[in-house]
């Protein structure tokens, strides 16, 4: 039993006082505290918001676009645009995800550099929508990972080009 | 006090024993702590609260079953809204079986109308609000890129252009 109850009281009458076995509940508290460390969820679910068009064209708005088009999974052309008009356009072609991954943040740092100069202007008001054209060859792990790339850097306007195959 | 022929004097032994009893106490030193419960205890209880609030999992965000998420670190909280699941070969919606993938792809209309039906459902709850369109889409990180490029394609003509792409990330 947790509790012992002292029964030393005079005259045939039981004491009220009671004595918490705290060895059991220490034990109790352990086996709690290793259940609940096995059984901890360590990875948590995330969204990547994504905003998905259907029909006519949004109107111009100031600002750069960015075109994103997966050749294979660790191969994309950069595009980026203005009014229509390409202001900029580069090849990432790596081996290894991780190295591309590493690549096309370093090419996104380089050119959100250089589109602000000297502007005190905030990203998303810079480059006001990412677009990403998949490719077969590529999964959406691959796709995934380019997104968490943008809206690391703050592209948080993203959307996904339809294409078959 | 005297014993037989001895004469013993009483304050001298009293002292004697006195003397004898208090160098025995300072021969022995304690050296074990007695374990301080109450404090640990306190602990325990604090550190099993502290686990059940901040780890365990919600219900609602249990991923359906085939589905492996892709990594990403700058995901938001997670809405509680419809939820797509698409595993390597199935399409689920609100964790019920649709069809397959290949069967959706082919006629779009499958997923369409189920989705018109969630819509129209959730407008006669909600009356007086303006559909936000908004979706949780799960799925497997294998399948191709241009099959969810198709899929989000699907959920934009029923009006659900706010999609949600769910991911795994570090626990914050």
């Amino acid at each position: 039993m947790g509790v012992s109850v002292d029964s030393s009281g005079g005259k045939g009458r039981k004491s009220l006082n009671s004595e918490l076995n705290l060895v059991s509940f220490v034990d109790l508290l352990s086996v709690c505290i290793c259940f609940l460390l096995m059984t901890a969820v360590w990875l948590q679910v995330g969204a990547l918001q994504v905003k998905q068009s259907f029909g006519t064209e949004g109107e111009d708005k100031p600002g750069y676009d960015l075109n994103i088009a997966f050749i294979s999974p660790t191969e994309v052309n950069v595009e980026i645009r203005s009014k229509g008009k390409i202001v900029q356009k580069t090849q990432i072609k790596e081996t290894t995800k991780e190295a591309f991954s590493l690549a096309l943040g370093k090419n996104l740092d380089e050119t959100i550099a250089k589109l602000k100069g000297t502007q005190q202007i905030a990203i998303p008001d810079l480059i006001v929508a990412a677009m990403i054209t998949p490719t077969p060859s590529a999964n959406y792990g691959n796709m995934v990972s380019v997104m968490d790339s943008l809206r690391k850097r703050q592209i948080i306007n993203i959307g996904v080009v339809p294409k078959a195959g | 006090m005297s014993f037989g022929t001895v004469s013993v004097n009483h304050d001298l032994f009293a002292h004697h024993l006195h003397a004898r009893a208090k160098r025995k106490k300072v021969a022995k030193k304690t050296l074990a702590m007695g374990l301080m419960l109450t404090p640990m205890v306190d602990m325990f209880s604090l550190l099993v609260i502290f686990l059940l609030q901040f780890f365990s999992s919600s219900p609602d965000m249990l991923i359906t079953q085939g589905v492996v998420l892709p990594k990403a670190v700058s995901g938001l909280e997670v809405q509680q809204v419809p939820v797509v699941s698409l595993t390597l070969t199935e399409v689920y919606l609100e964790r019920k079986k649709l069809a397959t993938i290949d069967e959706v792809i082919k006629s779009p209309g499958i997923l369409g109308e189920a989705l018109a039906a969630v819509r129209k459902d959730w407008m006669k709850v909600h009356k007086n609000e303006k559909f936000l369109g908004q979706v949780n889409l799960e799925a497997h990180e294998e399948i191709k890129s241009t099959i969810i490029s198709q899929f989000m394609a699907i959920l934009a003509a029923q009006h659900y252009g706010s999609i949600q792409l769910l991911s795994y990330g570090d626990a914050s």
